[in-house]
């Protein structure tokens, strides 16, 4: 047709075209459109074998007949006069002489479409016990994290500023998906398989910036939720949501608000494992040396000395072995602490105080001992006398005059006969 | 075993210890065992380290 038309020339003369040809230009025309997003609303869906699906979409005057094919049956939500987007191509099919809209994927449209696809999808789930599956733990020291997030720079961004701020440099890997629109859902598995593929991933991070229902229905997508209960590693998820959330919430091992908590719960902090370790050595050496003390004092309490001397010999023997046993657990770099600790039980401290104190006491008994030795008395002047019958005398009025007595001097004894008895208190002095 | 296991181990060996119903030479034995997993613990930790500063972080996919 041209620009100017001349009003009084008649119609373009038809252009003869068999039948075939014509239908091969519509199909060639409608193939020109390309993939396209149409909304519409949901008439008769029907299945037939092959789980291939045929529905009309309408909107105000218009309608086109939908096809999902079996293949994509899992993209596709279409339930009766429900509000959908299909994502597909448009076709002309010569044979049947009919306009087509193939659909990869059929998402339902409007909060109250998603949400009863969500209680369908959760129903299902849970009957299958997904949503109340024992969750794994998450590795203290994992190998490598690996992260499933979009392009946006600010959630990898997020991730990796707090990875340098607990151990910088550990081992991360990011698998860049897209997380909306079309083949979202696909994409996030494949990102899923691809991260747990790698024999080093220990555990993945599942991340996504904030949005509404329609943005984040991918993470609701029942495929990827089962994708997630049989990864081969615990999966946390952090999907940043403005409404409800979105149903992995409900199957994955760990959920985080935010891609930065999730990173804070699986790349570990060096600076608090090592306090925690060091922490639990300490107490296990306060613990240790409180145990050394309370033997000790029960040893000092305890009266015969034989038991003391060995109680004495046995702790010492203890406490060396403690000491080189501890030198054993030192490693060059806790120098410090090892220090504290040593002090702990070293000879200065309190304990060895009190088994040095009783040592010392053990000492003193054995000199009283000494001096109570019936030997020395002796070699002082002093004599032991005994009476005939091998008793000991020691009063003047259990024996009597012509008595014959025993001395026993610091060298040799005597053999004496009594010639007067003076007891006590009978005006003599001792 | 597991970092977490060794990480359990210890704090499991400090509460017998603290618990004061193992006699004197039980716990002897038990203070020994806690600086052997303590040890293993922080040689788990410096292997990550050393890990650590000899990778470079994977390029994205």
């Amino acid at each position: 047709m041209t620009l100017f038309d001349q009003p009084d020339s008649g119609p373009a003369p038809p252009r003869p075209v068999s039948l075939v040809r014509l239908s091969a230009e519509l199909a060639r025309s409608a193939a020109l459109i390309g993939r396209v997003s149409v909304e519409g609303e949901v008439v008769n869906p029907k299945t037939y074998g092959g789980g291939r699906t045929y529905f009309t979409l309408k909107d105000r005057n218009a309608q086109m007949t939908v096809t999902v094919p079996g293949s994509r049956a899992r993209w596709s939500h279409a339930i009766h006069g429900e509000r959908v987007l299909v994502t597909g191509s448009v076709g002309y099919t010569p044979e049947r002489g009919q306009i087509l809209l193939t659909a990869e994927e059929v998402s339902p449209v409007g909060a109250g479409a998603i949400a009863a696809l969500l209680e369908s999808v959760r129903a299902r789930l849970a009957a299958d016990g997904l949503t109340e599956r024992p969750r794994r733990p998450i590795p203290l020291l994992p190998r490598k994290v690996a992260v499933v997030c979009g392009a946006e720079a600010a959630v990898r961004a997020d991730i990796e500023s707090v990875v340098a701020a607990r151990m910088p440099g550990y081992p991360m890997r990011f698998v860049e998906v897209s997380v909306s629109g079309a083949g979202a859902a696909e994409a996030i598995i494949e990102g899923l398989r691809r991260a747990g593929a790698d024999p080093e991933v220990d555990v993945v991070v599942l991340a996504r910036g904030g949005g509404d229902a329609a943005q984040l229905l991918p993470f609701s997508d029942e495929s990827l939720c089962r994708a997630i209960c049989e990864a081969r590693v615990p999966v946390v998820v952090a999907i940043g949501h403005e409404g409800d959330r979105p149903l992995c919430d409900e199957v994955a091992d760990l959920r985080c608000a935010t891609p930065s908590l999730a990173a804070a719960a699986v790349v570990p902090s060096r600076a608090e494992l090592d306090a925690r370790l060091a922490g639990l050595l300490e107490r296990a050496g306060s613990v240790w040396s409180a145990r050394l003390a309370a033997v000790d004092r029960r040893l000092a309490e305890a009266e015969p000395m034989g038991a003391l001397e060995a109680g004495w010999k046995a702790a010492e023997s203890r406490l060396v072995r403690g000491r080189d046993r501890l030198s054993l657990v030192n490693p060059s770099r806790r120098v410090a602490e090892s220090r504290r600790l040593m002090e702990r039980i070293d000879l200065n401290s309190g304990v060895a105080h009190r088994l040095a104190r009783a040592a010392g006491q053990l000492h003193d008994r054995g000199r009283t001992l000494e001096a109570l030795d019936p030997a020395r008395v002796l070699a002082r002047g002093y004599a032991v006398v005994r009476t005939a019958d091998g008793r000991v005398l020691r009063e003047a009025g259990a024996t009597r005059a012509g008595a014959h007595l025993d001395v026993v001097l610091a060298s040799g004894r005597l053999a004496v006969e009594v010639s007067e008895t003076i007891p006590d208190g009978a005006g003599s002095a001792r | 075993m597991s970092f977490e296991a060794l990480l359990e181990k210890l704090e499991s060996l400090v509460g017998q210890l603290s618990s004061g119903e193992v006699g004197i030479e039980a716990a002897a034995d038990l203070y020994e065992l806690a600086g052997l997993v303590y040890a293993e613990a922080k040689g788990r930790l410096d292997a990550v380290q050393a890990r650590i500063d000899a990778l470079r972080v994977d390029p994205p996919d």
